[in-house]
């Protein structure tokens, strides 16, 4: 009896305890929260990148890996020793820009690499930047002339990839010419997935 | 766009000066990020592009507002999931990879309008032409 006497008081309080403990919203309520969604849309679209490199066996471009180089002709001439990376083609030829010119070619790569597309090849055009009344600019071959009013077809079907494709530009000096300026002009080349 | 919740603790998606515009109602924010690409610049402002070899990060900041009432200082944990997978798109906010499972972005974000970076991986090979991108992402705070 003593025992039960001493133990009995402490079941109710913890029982009274416990009650309170169970009907204290503070004691067991989780923190305060809130929620919100957020959609978030965007719409991806496939690209291409074009860079400029040294081709094999052509004059080393400033610029490479960029898509805005320069590619250096050198010293031309008619009839002589071109420089490094430089071909005459012809030393004298007809053509309609320059008359009688003499022709080099030389050759750079362009690389066209596609991101987010599914499309197997490209379409390579160029455009001269500056109308050139006295020099003839060609691209891919010797007979695809360029000009600043249209773009020309340099290639139907490029191919993708860090290789490059080679692409030979042509310029057609007047034989005529008796002192030549320093010739430049700007060649816009366009990839347009296929 | 504010959700309530035992009129202790709101929610809500606010428009910073530096990021896209988040539109919506109630408990719905939308954010557009418009069009994007790896070789290109994002068409909408606020969005930036970084490129990698192999994939691009479409980057946005994103304005949280949390209100307390009655509080005016203290903070609230935040935690992100996505409502559907997003494959092969890989979302970030805080640099925290998110999943569907509720991730921990801050446990400490303070009461008010607080700044964070979500951030979209796009692989280069995600897709075939161009494609629509969706991500439903669900946000929660618990007060501390």
């Amino acid at each position: 009896m003593q025992a039960w006497s001493t133990t009995f008081p402490r079941r109710i309080l913890s029982i009274i305890a416990s009650a309170l403990l169970v009907s204290s919203p503070l004691a067991f309520a989780a923190n305060p929260t809130a929620s919100g969604t957020l959609t978030v849309t965007a719409t991806v679209t496939s690209s291409l990148a074009l860079t400029f490199n040294t081709a094999t066996s052509g004059p080393t471009i400033t610029g490479a890996g960029s898509n805005a180089a320069t590619l250096p002709f050198g010293n031309i001439v008619a009839y002589g020793t071109e420089p490094t990376g430089v071909t005459l083609q012809s030393s004298s030829t007809s053509l309609a820009v320059c008359g009688t010119c003499f022709v080099v070619s030389a050759p750079v790569s362009i690389a066209v690499t596609q991101a987010d597309g599914s499309s197997a090849n490209f379409t390579l055009t160029a455009k001269l930047g500056t109308a050139d009344t006295q020099n003839y600019w060609a691209a891919g071959t010797q007979s695809t002339q360029l000009s600043s009013t249209s773009a020309s077809t340099i290639s139907a079907s490029g191919t993708y990839g860090g290789t490059g494709n080679t692409v030979l530009v042509y310029l057609g000096v007047p034989n005529t010419t008796v002192t030549t300026p320093s010739i430049s002009n700007t060649i816009n080349f366009v990839a347009t997935a296929n | 766009m504010q959700v309530l919740s035992g009129e202790t603790l709101s929610f809500a998606f606010v428009p910073l000066q530096r990021g896209p515009k988040v539109m919506g109602a109630l408990s719905n924010g939308v954010m557009d990020l418009g069009s994007v690409s790896y070789s290109g610049v994002a068409s909408n402002s606020g969005v930036k592009v970084t490129r990698s070899r192999s994939s691009f990060t479409v980057r946005a900041p994103l304005g949280i507002k949390i209100g307390s009432v009655g509080t005016l200082a203290g903070t609230a944990s935040l935690k992100a999931w996505l409502e559907i997978p997003a494959d092969p798109y890989q979302i970030y906010l805080d640099n925290v990879l998110l999943g569907s499972q509720p991730a921990l972005v801050e446990s400490e974000t303070p009461v008010g309008i607080s700044h964070h970076d979500l951030e979209i991986v796009i692989p280069r090979s995600a897709s075939g032409a161009e494609a629509d991108f969706h991500a439903s992402i669900a946000f929660e705070i618990t007060e501390n």
